[in-house]
């Protein structure tokens, strides 16, 4: 049988056609910008306040999340260090931009996460930990 | 740098012959995971906390949408969700380039996903 190529999408056909090839800094990279796109690719690049309020209990909360990582990235990865104490290294652009507040409320919002990264990650270290043991397992069978 | 999790990532980018910035994959990475955690954590605020966020979200007023979160969104919710969306994140990442690596790289990660704090210490 003949691969359905016109029931997929573009991104989904190149994910097919590169996977038996791919090197794994080339699937990494895949991956990565894959899970990145699914925030930044909603079209909500420029949504306003009203937005938030008028989607509902669910989607404003993410609405929130998608300002984040799909409007500033650079501002947010410039101005993390100030809040965690650069205990992740972060890197990023020198220019804030217009939607300055809006970045920063959303980072802002990381308040629990900063207070949770000064601890050193050590629980999510103690879970991703046990998390990975059990991975391997699972290639080993 | 003394972040286990950050040098866990990167050791497991080494293993398997990651070519590019590796520092740089594992603070997208990392950031991709707090997004989600944000996310997933605004998702349990009560809808009348949420309606207020949204009108000082309107107003751009980050101090006080800062302090509502950090009023209802606790340090261990928080851990929880993050937590969870690491631990999901990496193994989807790792599933996904298991396929592409030979024998030697795989087994190589198997022995460290099997015991990455003995891993870690040795390191």
């Amino acid at each position: 049988m003949s691969e359905p190529v016109h029931a997929h999408t573009h991104e989904h056909v190149s994910a097919h056609t590169e996977h038996h090839h791919a090197t794994p800094t080339a699937e990494s990279n895949n991956w990565l910008g894959s899970k990145l796109s699914r925030w930044t690719g909603h079209g909500l690049l420029t949504m306003g306040g009203e937005f938030f309020s008028s989607l509902g209990m669910l989607t404003t909360p993410v609405g929130i999340g998608l300002t984040m990582a799909s409007g500033y990235p650079g501002y947010l990865l410039m101005t993390l260090p100030t809040f965690v104490g650069g205990a992740i290294g972060w890197q990023g652009a020198k220019n804030a931009g217009s939607g300055e507040k809006t970045a920063y409320i959303g980072i802002k919002a990381l308040a629990p996460a900063v207070a949770f990264m000064s601890s050193g990650f050590a629980s999510i270290w103690s879970t991703l930990s046990l998390a990975s043991t059990a991975l391997a397992m699972r290639h080993r069978s | 740098m003394d972040n286990p999790v950050y040098d866990f990532l990167t050791t497991v980018l080494t293993i398997i012959g990651y070519e590019d910035d590796k520092e740089h994959f594992v603070n997208q990475f990392m950031m991709l995971c707090i997004q989600e955690a944000n996310a997933a954590a605004f998702a349990t605020l009560p809808l009348d906390v949420q309606k207020q966020l949204d009108a000082h979200v309107k107003k751009n007023e980050a101090h006080v949408v800062g302090e509502m979160l950090v009023k209802h969104i606790t340090k261990d919710t928080y851990e929880e969700h993050l937590s969870l969306q690491i631990q999901t994140n990496f193994e989807d990442y790792i599933e996904t380039i298991i396929p592409t690596l030979d024998k030697q790289k795989k087994n190589t990660l198997l022995d460290f996903l099997s015991d990455p704090d003995k891993q870690l210490i040795a390191s």
